[in-house]
């Protein structure tokens, strides 16, 4: 019995010590943010192995289906492929020339060139790194040069930010989570306007936009470039819906994105573009 | 050491469980507490309160989540486990499916106030559902566990 109570007694003195230590990395990790040292190294010795091996039977699994889709498929898809190919020689020519004409106008306008030179394709390993956000994880990392806030974006428009590094994988926030906005502005007019997620994975809104404003349906909404978070002029989406809000005060509107990053197997981040130093999430 | 390593293998089976379950959002079990919850109650004296320290450290890295409310949390859950593990060891699955229950809903119930007082608003009140997702999942887990813990032989 007194064995028992003496164990006991040890346990709850071992069950206080880690209830003292937990509250303080919490407090530490929540308040200061000085521990991102503790969460990369326990990522890169224990959890990115996980990771890589929990995506395994995924990444095995489309391997199967790609090995079995057949000759005359591959043979449909690759003349499809050269004529975009073509198609996007032809554009590009009619771009560089644009381009050179553009930098000349800029430096008589004197507005800084915003064409980006330097970009990274990376694979997304997990399409929900989260159980309560949309994140996802990629398969580069701080040893690849990946810094907090880089913007990530697919073909045709803005997927999200980098908000977490670690040596070998990063996580990047979707600009779908409702708990993320984005400054943009319309093309069109020119407008700023907020721009967040919502609880539907392929729909923006619009929440607090004036009520004068002028958006239409069919408007394209691109980053502004304010707050110094995304580079400018990355096209987000198309508005598909304007309405007032309950209170006729603020106008709303639905904005489809030009993509889907839980269908996209590889995305890209752009270098040119360093976000300002110290800013808060 | 044999034995330290298959109740090693068997978390690790658990995380990869957690992070494959993540589609389905509030309703993905909590697939790791079950497992430890399994081993306290098969084998409290090499299975304890530091084990579910370091689980739920670890577990705060694959989630995302602030770093030590998990640590936290399996430290509380097992200490009440651990307590409660000479009754819970001797009734039928099924009851303590609804002892799991019980015990996560003061787990969620303590997530949600830390979750508030310090403002982190990284959960909110459909968490609840993973109670019951869990508890249907335990006695999946119990006698998955039961037959790799007789198989190599584990015990005190």
């Amino acid at each position: 019995m007194n064995r028992f109570s003496q164990k006991s007694t040890n346990q709850f003195y071992v069950f206080i010590i880690l209830i003292l230590l937990s509250i303080t990395i919490l407090v530490l990790d929540h308040r200061y943010k000085k521990i991102t040292q503790i969460r990369s190294t326990i990522n890169d010795l224990v959890v990115y192995p996980i990771e890589r091996l929990s995506s395994l039977p995924k990444l095995i699994l489309e391997e199967a289906i790609r090995e079995s889709s057949d000759i005359e498929n591959l043979e449909e898809k690759l003349s499809l492929l050269r004529k975009e190919n073509l198609d996007l020689k032809i554009k590009l020519q009619e771009l560089e020339s644009l381009k050179g004409e553009n930098i000349r106008l800029r430096k008589i306008t004197k507005e800084s060139s915003i064409l980006s030179n330097r970009q990274t394709i990376v694979k997304v390993i997990n399409t929900s790194a989260s159980p309560t956000k949309r994140v996802i994880l990629i398969d580069k990392g701080k040893n690849h040069g990946i810094f907090l806030g880089q913007n990530v974006i697919g073909t045709n428009g803005l997927v999200g930010q980098i908000i977490e590094t670690n040596s070998l994988s990063s996580k990047v926030i979707l600009i779908t989570e409702p708990t993320h906005d984005i400054p943009g502005q319309i093309n069109r007019t020119g407008q700023k306007v907020i721009v967040s997620g919502s609880g539907d994975k392929e729909k923006l809104i619009i929440n607090y936009a004036n009520i004068n404003s002028d958006i239409v349906v069919g408007d394209v909404i691109s980053t502004s470039g304010i707050a110094n978070r995304f580079k400018p002029k990355i096209p987000i989406g198309t508005v598909i819906k304007v309405g007032d809000n309950l209170d006729a005060e603020f106008k709303e509107a639905e904005i489809q994105p030009f993509e889907y990053p839980e269908k996209m197997p590889e995305l890209i981040l752009i270098w040119d573009y360093m976000p300002k130093e110290n800013v808060d999430e | 050491m044999s034995k330290f390593f298959t109740i090693l293998l068997s978390l690790i089976f658990s995380l990869i469980l957690t992070i494959s379950t993540f589609p389905l959002g509030s309703f993905s079990p909590d697939w790791t507490q079950l497992f430890l919850i399994y081993w306290i109650l098969a084998i409290p004296s090499s299975i304890g309160l530091l084990t579910s320290w370091i689980v739920g450290l670890v577990l705060d890295v694959v989630l995302g989540s602030t770093l030590g409310i998990n640590a936290l949390m399996y430290t509380v859950i097992s200490y009440l486990v651990l307590k409660i593990h000479h009754i819970a060891r001797y009734i039928t699955v099924f009851q303590q499916s609804i002892v799991i229950i019980a015990i996560l809903i003061i787990k969620f119930t303590l997530v949600l106030w830390i979750d508030s007082i310090l403002n982190i608003n990284n959960y909110n009140i459909s968490l609840y559902w993973s109670c019951l997702t869990s508890a249907l999942c335990w006695p999946l887990v119990f006698y998955f566990l039961r037959i790799i813990r007789r198989k190599y032989n584990i015990s005190e």
